[in-house]
């Protein structure tokens, strides 16, 4: 899996790529998370649209980074879910948890506004 | 002098040996020969000893040198200055005149020249002393034993943290169901495959006076010993709160609000928990778990009320399902590992295809269907091995 950066205002996009299901690839995004906090962003988006697939490991880094993101003042919120995750969301009813919107322009927007 | 290329391979033939030592008994006696047998002829050395450390002495315990057994001298004063001089540096190499061994170890004309070093394995010490050739070199001696040194300190370190893992395997194996509960009117059948040593998976039963019994399922998130400490957490916690008799959906809050403040910050947990009655009532909370499968009245109902996982907020609500399980329905519990198993064309198990080998095979008795399963699942995986943890519960009402 590889992340890719983009920061409109102080928001932080992280652009994911293949899959998130454990290993390095969750600790790479955990520690990812921690180093935008460290430098004072506080407010992240997950595109999701190339991530095909996400277990519980997976999960537990997006829960874990939206707490850290939260107990900072700031949230982390998803975008672009593809169909087959977001009804992973769904069965374990984590979509009460993230906020997730259509696009990642769109979860900017709703930051910004909010 | 010994060709890079041939040392590295030899390095990995003696490695690999020594990894292929298990048991109780220490691995150093094996080093030893092995050192002495793959590099003596390139290296000059003639022959090995092991010894270990005493309180005043260090004891001879291995002896490679058949012809001269008695020039190893059974014991080595502990006082002496080179032995004083190896425990602080790690090792020796034959050369500094005023640190020897003298003339009862090296030789009446000190002609022997020896080379040791000192590795520690939990409560030991131990000394291990090659005899060198003529022809030796300082500059391969020195490399060979300071890499076979490294890498057997590596290996002892990682024995150690195995056996840590054994015993957290073994705690986690103790939590584990030793059968079916003892319940009239049902047959219950459950199994559980770990893909590490000690996985992330957890399943537990719960038999009552009354004759109701209760069933919990769950996964933590990620693998190996954090996960296996949040299973611990949830199977002691459940435990108290059903033996307490407490409300269940006062044990998720309050499992809910200990989790959350634990300070694992990636810890969750999806649980199901359903009781049983004899009539084949079931009340149940499914804490984010992919719903289990409820075959009666000829369909098939997913069991997915109740909240979100265990852990991840402060506060959170869960609410309690109820369903009925027929004469002969059947309750299929199961874990992610399951429905994430992968086919070689990439394909995933999912509920759909457990749906079907439900229905399928609904009238074989509960062990049979667990088999049948398990069966299915690892033809399917493109590979034999299991990724994830695997557990299955099968419950069939028989009365």
């Amino acid at each position: 899996m590889n992340i890719r950066e983009e920061l409109k205002s102080d928001v932080a996009i992280l652009t994911l790529r293949g899959e998130l299901i454990g290993g390095q690839e969750t600790i790479a995004l955990q520690d990812h998370i921690k180093g935008l906090i460290a430098d004072g962003i506080k407010n992240v988006v997950v595109d999701l649209a190339k991530v095909k697939w996400l277990n519980s490991s997976g999960f537990g880094v997006l829960l874990g980074g939206l707490t850290s993101l939260r107990n900072a003042g700031g949230d982390l919120k998803l975008a672009d879910v593809t169909e087959r995750v977001e009804s992973l969301l769904m069965m374990t009813k984590l979509i009460t948890i993230f906020e997730t919107f259509e696009t990642k322009e769109r979860a900017v927007v709703s930051f910004i506004k909010g | 002098m010994i060709q890079p290329k041939v040392f590295y391979r030899k390095i990995d033939a003696l490695l690999s040996k020594i990894s292929q030592e298990e048991g109780e008994k220490s691995l150093l006696p094996s080093v030893l020969k092995e050192l002495v047998s793959s590099f003596g002829e390139d290296l000059h050395i003639k022959s090995g000893r092991l010894y270990r450390q005493g309180r005043k002495h260090f004891v001879l315990v291995k002896n490679l040198d058949k012809v001269n057994r008695r020039r190893a001298g059974s014991s080595l004063d502990l006082n002496q200055p080179v032995l004083q001089s190896i425990l602080q540096q790690g090792s020796y190499i034959h050369g500094d005149p005023t640190v020897t061994f003298g003339p009862k170890v090296e030789g009446q004309k000190g002609h022997l020249a020896l080379a040791a070093f000192v590795v520690e394995e939990d409560n030991n010490r131990w000394l291990m002393m090659f005899e060198l050739g003529r022809g030796w070199e300082r500059e391969e001696i020195e490399f060979c034993l300071n890499t076979v040194r490294t890498v057997v300190g590596y290996r002892i370190a990682a024995e150690r943290f195995q056996s840590d893992l054994r015993q957290a395997a073994q705690i986690q194996l103790s939590l584990l169901p030793d059968g079916p509960p003892p319940i009239t009117g049902y047959q219950v059948a459950g199994r559980q495959i770990p893909a590490e040593l000690v996985g992330g998976d957890l399943y537990d039963y719960y038999p009552f006076d009354d004759g109701c019994f209760g069933v919990a399922v769950g996964d933590a998130s990620g693998h190996g010993l954090p996960a296996a400490l949040l299973v611990r957490d949830i199977v002691t916690g459940l435990r108290m709160g059903i033996e307490k008799e407490l409300k269940i959906r006062h044990v998720f809050d309050k499992l809910n609000r200990v989790i959350h403040n634990s300070r694992l910050s990636t810890g969750f947990i999806s649980l199901f928990y359903g009781e049983l009655e004899s009539n084949g009532n079931l009340f149940y909370i499914n804490a984010g778990r992919p719903p289990p499968l409820l075959f009666s009245q000829e369909k098939i109902q997913e069991l997915s009320i109740g909240g979100i996982p265990i852990g991840p907020l402060p506060e959170t609500e869960f609410k309690r399902g109820f369903a009925h399980l027929d004469h002969q329905g059947v309750l299929l519990l199961y874990t992610d590992g399951l429905i994430e198993r992968k086919s070689k064309g990439g394909h995933q198990f999912g509920i759909q295809r457990l749906k079907e080998l439900l229905l399928k095979h609904r009238a074989d008795r509960a062990d049979q269907i667990l088999d049948l399963i398990f069966d299915y699942a690892q033809k399917f995986g493109k590979v034999a091995k299991w990724e994830d943890d695997i557990t299955v519960v099968v419950i069939k009402r028989t009365l």
